[in-house]
């Protein structure tokens, strides 16, 4: 109403000027020729044309209606378009209806690319695996023969490709996150001690150690996979930014306002303090990026955003020099 | 002898998993022809199949159905792909364990193992008895026992694994990191000096039972066994 009002405006002002201009010159011609119009039948006049003029009004606000509300209203979702009262509407409809037309297909076009990449790269990834794997075994079985920093050199080698597959995976991973999530029970120490279990020879390899600091009976809900993912990388960053000196890593929970917090600590080279706030951000990599050449910067971006979305938060805390602590904070209370 | 049948596409990982087994003592049959898995399943007559998932033609499911059809014979799946989705596939496919890739060998014999038992029952150390023998020098891997000309050590876990590894692996350098690696299991993880005072316990066994020096130091390498023994006898 407020919207047809305000475009009518001009020309209501515009009809009461020409009735104006209309009485003046009724007004003057009446007195030349000496007759006179009475006070009274320009109030009729004037009554009647607005009588008219509301009618009209009236009748064009409601033809209008439709239009109006639906610009007013919040409508990005449809394409649907009330019937258009007159020309200039209808052409603009048929012209919108057009243009969306178009960015519908041009994006389902993209979606339908998007989704055949994501395709390839999740079978590509997991292709690689199969090598990787054939790799490792040979390696494995020819462990007592290698010299031992040949040995090491490329189990370094075969872990950086095998953490960079996982990543990529994850990754093309979260663009469709629903689809893949299952919320259960776990028991946190058991998934701390499996992904340890994991990242044994990694441990090893750095001279770093674990320390296991935890309610063996604290249970969350939460994602194993995605869960586990992130604690991965969390791990893989504890043990990548220690000083290879027989150090320990903490893994060590506790309740903080009837929450569970999981905290991860090491004794590392820790994170300058103008890149605390930007650890999360992808492809960011920061002072320590330069230090260690595994850095991507994608890791905790990712952790970070699968935290988001299983409504965990993820807390990051370090002095320089010193240490970092990374911590999962779940949601939930006991 | 338990033979087990191997569906894999990837000629060299069916190799290396083939001849692994074949060490445990297994007999061991892998896929010919990708078009008559079902066919091969029935001619082999396998105790336990161990089956990929991306295969030529028909995938891993698909074989998984007509094996059950035919038998109820433990299948374990090993593939590439880790979605929770695809686990579950396999298990009501009528699949028994699943196995990612990349996988460890030691994985893989466990769950044959685990499932061996459960299936066709405790069968354990049927083929030999549980003790290794070099020279004289014994160990009995199920009591942790050291034996050299009948004098007798009680050793702890941590040093029968070594002295596991380190006989296994008899005049060969092994570097801290795979003993380390050998020493580690998921409730205890073992640091460096906890290697080092085990080494040296064990060297310090070893003399008790009568043998000086075979454990020997490798600087910036590792630890060496030496068979010094053989002469002693």
């Amino acid at each position: 109403m407020i919207a047809y009002i305000k475009d009518q405006i001009g020309a209501v002002i515009f009809f009461y000027s020409q009735i104006g201009i209309v009485m003046v010159i009724a007004e003057l011609g009446s007195s030349l020729s000496g007759g006179e119009i009475g006070a009274s039948t320009y109030g009729y006049m004037l009554l009647i044309v607005t009588f008219f003029q509301i009618v009209y009004h009236l009748y064009r606000y409601f033809r209008f209606r439709d239009i109006y509300r639906y610009a007013a209203s919040d409508a990005s979702e449809t394409a649907w378009l009330p019937d258009t009262p007159d020309q200039l509407t209808t052409q603009l409809k048929e012209h919108y209806e057009k243009q969306y037309d178009y960015y519908k297909q041009e994006l389902e076009r993209f979606h339908h690319e998007k989704k055949q990449e994501t395709l390839f790269m999740q079978q590509w990834i997991h292709q690689m695996k199969t090598p990787l794997s054939v790799m490792r075994l040979t390696i494995d079985k020819e462990e007592t023969h290698l010299p031992p920093a040949l040995k090491q050199n490329l189990d370094e080698e075969l872990d950086r490709i095998k953490h960079g597959l996982q990543l990529a995976l994850y990754q093309s991973r979260l663009q469709q996150f629903e689809r893949d999530f299952h919320v259960e029970k776990i028991v946190l120490a058991e998934l701390v001690r499996s992904i340890i279990q994991e990242y044994k020879s990694s441990f090893i390899r750095h001279r770093v150690y674990p320390k296991i600091d935890m309610d063996p009976s604290l249970t969350v809900y939460s994602d194993q996979k995605w869960l586990g993912f992130v604690l991965e990388q969390v791990t893989s960053n504890a043990i990548k930014y220690s000083q290879h000196s027989n150090d320990t890593i903490l893994f060590r929970t506790r309740i903080e306002n009837d929450q569970i917090v999981l905290a991860v600590q090491d004794h590392g080279i820790g994170i300058a303090k103008q890149d605390l706030t930007r650890v999360f951000d992808p492809f960011f990599t920061g002072e320590n990026g330069r230090h260690v050449r595994e850095s991507t910067g994608m890791g905790l971006y990712l952790a970070k955003q699968i935290c988001d979305a299983l409504d965990h938060k993820l807390l990051v805390q370090s002095v320089i020099q010193e240490w970092t602590t990374i911590s999962v904070v779940f949601n939930e209370g006991r | 002898m338990r033979r087990i049948y191997i569906v894999e596409d990837d000629r060299k990982i069916c190799d290396i998993l083939a001849d692994f087994l074949h060490k445990y003592d297994y007999d061991v049959a892998t896929v010919k022809d990708f078009d008559r898995i079902d066919q091969e399943f029935k001619g082999e007559d396998p105790h336990l199949v161990l089956l990929d998932i991306n295969l030529p033609r028909f995938d891993g499911f698909y074989w998984c159905r007509k094996i059950r059809a035919l038998s109820n014979c433990p299948i374990i799946f090993i593939s590439a792909r880790d979605s929770g989705m695809d686990q579950v596939m396999a298990i009501e496919n009528g699949a028994d364990d699943y196995i990612t890739k990349p996988f460890q060998l030691e994985v893989v014999l466990a769950k044959i193992k685990s499932l061996m038992r459960r299936v066709y029952g405790e069968y354990r150390n049927q083929k030999e008895n549980p003790i290794m023998d070099i020279s004289g020098l014994q160990l009995d891997t199920s009591s942790f026992v050291l034996t050299f000309r009948s004098r007798h050590i009680q050793l702890t876990k941590k040093e029968f694994l070594l002295a596991q590894a380190l006989l296994t692996n008899i005049e060969k350098v092994l570097s801290r990191e795979y003993l380390l690696e050998r020493l580690w299991d998921d409730q205890d993880f073992v640091d460096d000096n906890t290697l080092s005072v085990n080494i040296t316990r064990l060297r310090k066994k070893l003399a008790d039972i009568g043998i000086e020096a075979a454990l020997i130091t490798i600087r910036g390498a590792g630890y060496k066994l030496v068979n010094v023994w053989e002469t002693l006898q």
